[in-house]
């Protein structure tokens, strides 16, 4: 059987194979629901890795079975076939993973830029939108402190004067996070907006997100942090901007009385 | 007790270990520390593990050497029959398989610990383990299972192959070869008592200064560290002396087997960064005994510090491991699908490119960790670049298979579950060298799996390989060749069964190192667990086989496999110094299919 037909079966059965799983991939929902605008950036890498990821799972895993398939020796004796290398195939080999790898890496570059942007086109189009209700200062960007510290969060909003050890956020207006710790590293996740930063004892560290979907979810520390590691989360709540500045209002009675 | 051996040894251990005891409560005491027990026990250990390796012989021939008296260093190829393992030798198969049994002793004592994990996560709310005692667990479990993927294939397959294969009579170095062995039993049995010591909380990475207020069980991992670290500082120097220095006549760098290339580059990985680690420890230690303030915030220290200098050496760790791994696969492959390696200077090329790429990528573990933000981009592409040599791991596998004459034995059926299971670990690599996607997939269950199927699916998966492929060279009997394949299927699919859930666990919001389950990835988690115990069946069937075929099975002829390396043209077991007649290397190391092909003049060693 010559070469160029076992390329072709294998070539058939790698095409056959991408593209059917890349099919049932993009139709199956496979990420949990995302609620931020980060996130969405994230799960866009994820999924664009992921289809980028399943032709190289699947040339490798055609070529194996083929061979096994096959190859195999149904009789003792006799070797294969010496054949040590192919210039052309080793240096396309390695072209091919050089340029994927460093486009994947372009891609990967350009994702991060726009996380870290922390959204400042959307902060100027919401500005307008939440300001000024119950009188709060709504524009632009919401600043809360997180504390993170063995084995609790803290949350403090230095602009609304409220305190608390659950978070609110309102929908749409990014949050620019304040993290510290006063004892040991802990990290600042909130598994819906994807990402995360350390909380780090003598430094604060800023992180940019904007919540974008209506909902409950959890702050958890992330490094670990001694034994209680595993019980350290809080409550996390996006709402409507005003119900959250009605909330911040009702804070403010609270520790006034 | 006027010879050196075992017993000797554990005296030498208790004395020593007294003396240091009391040494260090005095300073403690002089020093007016407000508590003593941490230099009592850091005297303990360092004094016993000096008298414990006084008594098993390792450090009197160097005084005897130091002092004129050549005469007193007898030769130390040991007792005859099973005996010699249990003692100080300096033939380095002895050596190869004593590495090799007590490094499979922890990978069992380590992966027993996994399941007791295991069960827990699979019965929600159920309190088997305590939250200390859990994370404890999982922090010897880890640390160990890293000391294992370390030194199992270098120190065992290395020490053992490496002369063999270059057709040295033994290591250059072999005093020092044993020693670095000797060094590891008092080092596993510090970090194996560390929960009677107050625990380990802080993973295997014990981050500050989280790792600076924990109890004493973190300074017996400090020390188990510093120790693995040196002995592999020692062995990485005697491979690469042995290498550049004991090749027999005509072993040009392109006759070297490629295992012998992939352990070469792994001794300069390790040769480079082993020392960083243990200065790094070192460091972390003079801040809980002395308060150094290295790493603490509260007095000055940097904790983001301790994370470059750990994942400098940390992340190149991961090719210590892998490096071996990809060698031994890529040495097995060829006699089984009788062809010459694919490409093999390009696959040497890559393991050198590995050592260099290795050194730059550590920042990749720290995305997050609060590092100035410049850094990610680079560190991400530099990462990613890495698939680059790897890839061509891939090419070398698959290139050798194809058009061969695939023999399915039980080696061969590893190797090729390497290829499949590695690929996956590479390929979700890839996820978390990208900032975006490591941002949210990392300190999740996603990396618990990835680096399960990149450690295990690659060093463990090439260390089952390698047994099974050495064995009858080792022992000089066959093993079962049903049991073993039985065994791998088994191996394979429950390896992926337990691992691959978790990708999807991680995804679904599952952090690291906690010892809870959240409510929507209980199924994942329970199909983990039950692979979990199949898995460990598994390891139960390879021992059964391994211990029955060495105990009685059938003889093995001394080239079983049909190979061309110059392990296998001496007896099985080869005899002391190897080779009884001088050997000379007339061509490469796989010359399947040319005929009258040959490696080694003259045909016939024994």
């Amino acid at each position: 059987m010559p070469v160029a037909r076992h390329f072709a079966v294998i070539g058939a059965a790698w095409v056959i194979a991408t593209v059917a799983v890349t099919a049932i991939v993009l139709n199956v929902p496979i990420l949990p629901a995302v609620a931020s605008r980060e996130g969405r950036i994230s799960d866009g890498a994820f999924m664009t890795l992921l289809v980028a990821a399943i032709p190289v799972f699947f040339l490798v895993h055609a070529v194996l079975l083929y061979s096994v398939w096959r190859f195999r020796a149904r009789t003792a004796a006799g070797d294969g076939p010496p054949i040590g290398g192919h210039r052309t195939l080793e240096a396309g080999w390695v072209a091919v993973t050089l340029v994927m790898v460093l486009a994947l890496a372009a891609y990967g570059w350009n994702g991060m830029d726009e996380m870290r942007s922390g959204g400042a086109a959307a902060a100027q189009q919401v500005g307008h939108a939440v300001a000024g209700a119950a009188g709060l200062p709504g524009h632009g960007e919401l600043r809360v402190k997180v504390i993170g510290s063995q084995f609790a969060w803290r949350f403090e909003y230095p602009d609304l004067g409220v305190k608390s050890v659950e978070l609110r956020l309102p929908k749409d207006r990014p949050v620019r996070f304040e993290i510290t710790s006063p004892d040991v590293l802990h990290s600042f996740w909130i598994p819906a907006f994807r990402t995360k930063q350390d909380a780090v004892p003598g430094r604060t560290i800023t992180l940019l997100v904007t919540p974008t979907a209506i909902g409950r979810y959890a702050a958890e520390c992330t490094v670990l942090c001694g034994a209680g590691h595993t019980v350290m989360r809080a409550p996390v709540e996006v709402m409507e901007p005003a119900a959250f500045d009605d909330w911040v209002t009702k804070q403010r009675a609270a520790a006034q009385q | 007790m006027k010879r050196p051996g075992l017993l000797r040894a554990i005296l030498g251990g208790l004395a020593g270990g007294t003396a240091g005891g009391a040494l260090g409560s005095l300073g403690a005491t002089l020093g007016a520390a407000e508590d003593t027990d941490p230099f009592l026990w850091a005297g303990v250990y360092l004094f016993g593990l000096v008298g414990w390796l006084w008594g098993v012989g390792a450090l009197g021939p160097w005084f005897a050497w130091a002092a004129g008296r050549i005469d007193r260093i007898a030769p130390e190829h040991g007792a005859p029959g099973v005996r010699r393992y249990f003692e100080f030798t300096t033939d380095h198969k002895v050596i190869g398989v004593q590495y090799l049994v007590t490094s499979f002793v922890f990978f069992v004592v380590a992966g027993l610990l996994a399941l007791v994990m295991r069960v827990h996560l699979a019965l929600p709310g159920s309190s088997i383990l305590d939250l200390h005692t859990y994370t404890t667990f999982m922090s010897i479990h880890g640390t160990v299972m890293v000391a294992v993927a370390l030194i199992s294939l270098s120190g065992g397959m290395g020490n053992y192959l490496l002369p063999l294969m270059i057709g040295a009579r033994d290591m250059a170095f072999p005093r020092l070869n044993a020693l670095s062995y000797w060094m590891l039993p008092p080092a596993a049995l510090l970090i194996l008592s560390s929960p009677f010591a107050g625990g380990l909380d802080s993973g295997w990475t014990a981050y500050p200064p989280l790792s600076e207020r924990l109890p004493l069980g973190q300074q017996f991992y400090i020390f188990t560290l510093i120790t693995v670290g040196a002995s592999s500082i020692l062995g990485a120097v005697n491979f690469l002396a042995t290498f550049l220095g004991l090749r027999a006549p005509g072993m040009s760098w392109s006759r070297v087997p490629i295992f012998v290339w992939s352990i070469v580059a792994m001794s300069i990985i390790a040769l480079i960064t082993t020392s960083v680690l243990a200065a790094t420890l070192i460091m972390l230690l003079f801040d809980r005994l002395f308060g150094a303030a290295f790493f603490d915030p509260a007095r000055g220290g940097d904790p983001i510090l301790y994370q470059h200098l750990f994942w400098f050496y940390s992340h190149p760790a991961v090719y210590i491991m892998a490096v071996p791994g990809f060698g031994a696969i890529l040495e097995i492959l060829p006699v089984h699908a009788r062809k010459p390696l694919f490409a093999y200077r390009l696959v040497v090329g890559s393991f050198l490119a590995i050592v260099v790429l290795s050194l730059v990528v550590w920042a990749h573990h720290m995305f997050v960790s609060g590092m100035p933000e410049a850094l990610a981009g680079p560190f991400m592409v530099l990462t990613e670049l890495i698939s680059v040599p790897t890839g061509v791991v891939f090419l070398s596998a698959l290139g050798t298979i194809f058009l061969g004459r695939l023999r399915l034995v039980t080696p061969m059926l590893y190797a090729l579950g390497f290829v499949s299971t590695f690929v996956v670990g590479g390929l979700t690599g890839i996820f978390l060298a990208d900032v975006p996607t490591d941002i949210a997939l990392t300190q999740t269950y996603f990396v618990v799996a990835h680096f399960h199927y990149t450690i295990m699916g690659a060093t463990i998966f090439a260390l089952f390989a390698s047994i099974y492929h050495w064995f009858p060279k080792i022992t000089g009997r066959a093993f079962d060749e049903r049991l073993g394949r039985i065994q791998f299927g088994l191996f394979y699919l429950a390896f992926n069964a337990a691992f691959l859930p978790l990708f999807w666990v991680g995804l679904h919001g599952m952090r690291r190192r906690v010892a809870e389950v959240p409510p929507e990835t209980i199924g994942a988690n329970v199909v983990s667990s039950v692979a979990a115990f199949l898995l460990a069946l598994s390891v139960l069937l390879f021992v059964m086989n391994i211990v029955r075929a060495w105990a009685r099975g059938p003889r093995a002829a001394a080239n079983p496999w049909d190979a061309h390396t110059l392990e296998w043209r001496v007896a099985s077991p080869p005899p002391p110094e190897n080779f009884r007649v001088p050997v000379t290397v007339v061509g490469g190391p796989y010359p399947y299919g040319l005929p009258g092909g040959q490696h080694v003049m003259p045909e016939a060693l024994e």
